[in-house]
């Protein structure tokens, strides 16, 4: 009896085995790369008031969505079901019809404390599951930042990495004429909203970079002629200068850890990396070569850093352990290479290069393969990722043949090189820094 | 006193003329056995012209053909029934004499109906015959009963030979899904795959997709099969998603899959790998 059971478990296996075997098998390897259609229903309310923060909620939902190049809202008046509840399964043959691939539903409800409470659903139309629900309690006044997150929310559940919805940019708001150019730092929302200038003008400032931690950012400033790293508290208006350097100091940037500022110190015609602890205020000398290092920026892991040397005879980008050893060169290509940002990701590493009088903004992995060009033109410089390291932002000016220089701007463009978009700003902007997400 | 005019040829260095004999004959051998490895140099020979480049496809060709082995002892009998048929063929030609002649081997698949009038005929006939020829009359039935006989093994005998042919056609040949159809599928697909291009990691992200089809080639269930993996990576469960979508996508109904070979493909195994298409 026991040999016939285990015959039998052999001839069920066996069985399987030759069916498995026989199963057809085809892979695809091609596809299209398209904004994913999603529909975005209007989001409810009962009262007056509750209808308005909806169509607040619901048009800066949208608007986040659509500025990611990710994702189309599919226009409302193909909408075949009017969707009122949150709490109900959506018809979803009605809108599988026009394409909607994912479906957002919400409401909001003004609580008898006057907080507001928005509620949201994301369901996938084709497997009819829910993909995600979340409820927000808040002040009515918070409404943008609690828009921006239910966005950063569905961002996230839809591509995998974490949205960059509630976040600010800093950047050098231009204006006046070429000769006497006024350049103050500004910050914004992401989205434009919320705009401050956080310096007089009065002084010129260059390449704000934002702490990973703190509403703080380190910059580069004139003041007294002199240029010199400085941080700036952006809540209080706080300005200190970083070490006490002897000579110029340049190209600053915070560790990943938020502790650790790395920059340039010029002295005597050469050019070398410091850090300089927060904490302790401790420095350390990183390079020593004669020439120009400069430029640093941290691995997201603290192990690595890429700066920009010229001690191969041209500006090229070289990666070195956090100690300043091992120094390898990892850009290849022709033209001069400068200011390396690692991405938050750590997969990438983005660069400025000039070649044949052309500006190219692009990326390689840190061991210098892979590099491709995401932007080109008469100047594309200084890019800056944002905190999940799938969108780089940069400065851009044209200059049409036959006509004058155009403006300064800052633009945004996907990681793959598609979705190139221009960040409004009120003045000329330039040097753009992205914050991390706010808390 | 004449002077001859004498000419004076120069002196042959004979040491030189054997060195020189030698070389030459060292070249000419040389040229010999260069000629025979190389073959003779064709000087009429047309310049080359390069033609643009073809672009060409490249598919990924199954491990096995689809053609099982044809078992050549039944094409045998097969032939040894032909051949018989047309004996019988003679035969019937033979003992009908000239009233029954059937030359068209189609005319075997007429009608029963058809088949009975000429038997009636052809008994109306040899009646008469008989009449004329009382001696033959043996001869006559024997020959009614043959061609029933024939008739009906001729009916046989095709009926076999449609049978055996329906096991020996392509369709049976080829029941495995041939490269051009498993293709026309890859297309099918790709044209509602939405890739996660610039995601992390991209060149580890392929996602298989067990589908289960009906015989319109409209899927009826689909599911992925790395559950696990779905679980603990967000980025592999955003390209998941994406290959489930495009496999249920109503854009991708009927998918191009020969009904024939419904019992390959009812269910298929759709591997979806963004690597090539990122680069990495």
């Amino acid at each position: 009896m026991f040999y016939l059971k285990k015959i039998l478990i052999i001839f069920i296996f066996f069985l399987f085995v030759s069916q498995t075997k026989a199963e057809l098998k085809i892979d695809i390897t091609s596809g299209y790369s398209k904004p994913t259609p999603i529909g975005i229903s209007a989001f409810i309310g009962i009262t007056s008031e509750e209808k308005e923060v909806s169509r607040q909620v619901h048009n800066l939902v949208k608007a986040d969505l659509e500025r990611s190049g990710l994702f189309r809202v599919i226009d409302p008046k193909a909408y075949i079901q009017k969707i009122s509840s949150v709490n109900i399964h959506p018809r979803f043959s009605d809108w599988r019809i026009i394409n909607a691939q994912a479906l957002i539903v919400g409401q909001s409800k003004i609580e008898s404390d006057g907080d507001i409470k928005i509620e949201f659903r994301l369901w996938d139309v084709f497997a009819e599951q829910q993909m995600a629900g979340w409820a927000f309690n808040t002040t009515r006044s918070n409404w943008r930042q609690i828009s921006h997150r239910i966005a950063d929310k569905i961002y996230e559940r839809l591509t995998g990495e974490i949205g960059y919805f509630d976040t600010r940019i800093a950047y050098v708001a231009e204006s006046g004429p070429q000769k006497k150019r006024i350049k103050r730092l500004a910050i914004m929302d992401q989205d434009g909203a919320n705009h401050r200038f956080l310096t007089n003008g009065k002084n010129l400032v260059l390449t704000p970079r934002f702490s990973p931690l703190r509403q703080e950012l380190t910059y580069l400033s004139y003041i007294g002629r002199i240029p010199r790293v400085y941080l700036l508290d952006i809540e209080t208006g706080r300005q200190e200068i970083v070490g006490d350097f002897p000579g110029m100091t340049f190209a600053p940037r915070f560790s990943p850890l938020g502790d650790e500022v790395i920059l340039t110190l010029a002295d005597k015609g050469n050019s070398d990396i410091y850090t300089l602890n927060l904490k302790t205020n401790i420095t350390k000398q990183l390079t020593t070569y004669s020439g120009i290092d400069t430029s640093p920026s941290y691995s997201p892991n603290s192990k690595e850093i890429a700066f920009n040397s010229d001690r191969g005879g041209s500006p090229q980008i070289y990666v070195m352990k956090s100690n300043g050893k091992k120094i390898k060169r990892i850009s290849f290509g022709k033209g001069n290479y400068s200011t390396p940002v690692w991405s938050p990701r750590g997969d990438y590493i983005a660069f400025t290069k000039f070649h044949q009088n052309i500006f190219y903004v692009g990326v390689m992995t840190p061991q210098g393969k892979g590099e491709r060009i995401i932007a080109k033109g008469f100047l594309v410089e200084g890019p800056t990722w944002t905190p999940n390291g799938r969108m780089i932002a940069y400065t851009k000016k044209d200059h049409p043949i036959g006509k004058k220089e155009g403006k300064t701007n800052i633009y945004l463009i996907d990681l793959t090189g598609f979705n190139e978009r221009e960040i409004i700003t009120p003045l000329e902007a330039s040097d753009p820094a992205w914050s991390p997400l706010l808390q | 006193m004449s002077i001859n005019h004498l000419v004076f040829q120069p002196l042959k260095n004979e040491v030189l003329d054997k060195k020189n004999y030698l070389i030459q004959s060292f070249l000419l051998h040389l040229c010999v056995i260069f000629m025979v490895y190389y073959g003779f140099p064709n000087i009429f020979k047309y310049k080359t012209e390069f033609l643009p480049p073809l672009p060409i496809e490249i598919i990924n060709i199954s491990n096995k053909t689809a053609a099982p082995k044809v078992n050549f002892q039944q094409n045998k009998e097969k032939d040894i029934k032909q051949k018989d048929y047309t004996t019988k063929e003679d035969n019937v030609k033979y003992h009908a004499e000239d009233k029954i002649v059937i030359d068209d081997p189609d005319a075997i698949a007429l009608k029963k109906t058809d088949l009975k009038k000429i038997e009636k005929k052809k008994i109306i006939i040899k009646v008469d015959k008989i009449k004329k020829k009382p001696n033959q009359l043996q001869s006559v039935l024997k020959s009614i009963e043959q061609i029933k006989k024939d008739i009906s093994d001729n009916k046989k005998s095709k009926k076999e030979i449609v049978e055996k042919d329906e096991k020996l056609t392509p369709k049976k040949l080829g029941m495995t899904l041939t490269i051009s159809e498993i293709d026309a599928i890859r297309r099918h697909f790709e044209k509602c795959w939405n890739i996660p291009s610039g995601a992390r990691e991209a060149g580890n992200l392929a996602t298989e997709i067990k589908a289960r089809f009906n015989k319109e080639g409209n899927v009826l269930n689909a599911r992925i099969l790395d559950i696990n993996r779905m679980k603990r990576d967000v980025y592999f469960r955003t390209a998941a998603e994406s290959a489930l979508r495009a496999v249920l996508n109503p854009r991708c109904k009927n998918a191009p899959l020969p009904i024939d070979k419904y019992d390959k493909w009812k269910n298929i195994t759709l591997n979806f790998d963004p690597k090539s298409v990122i680069g990495y």
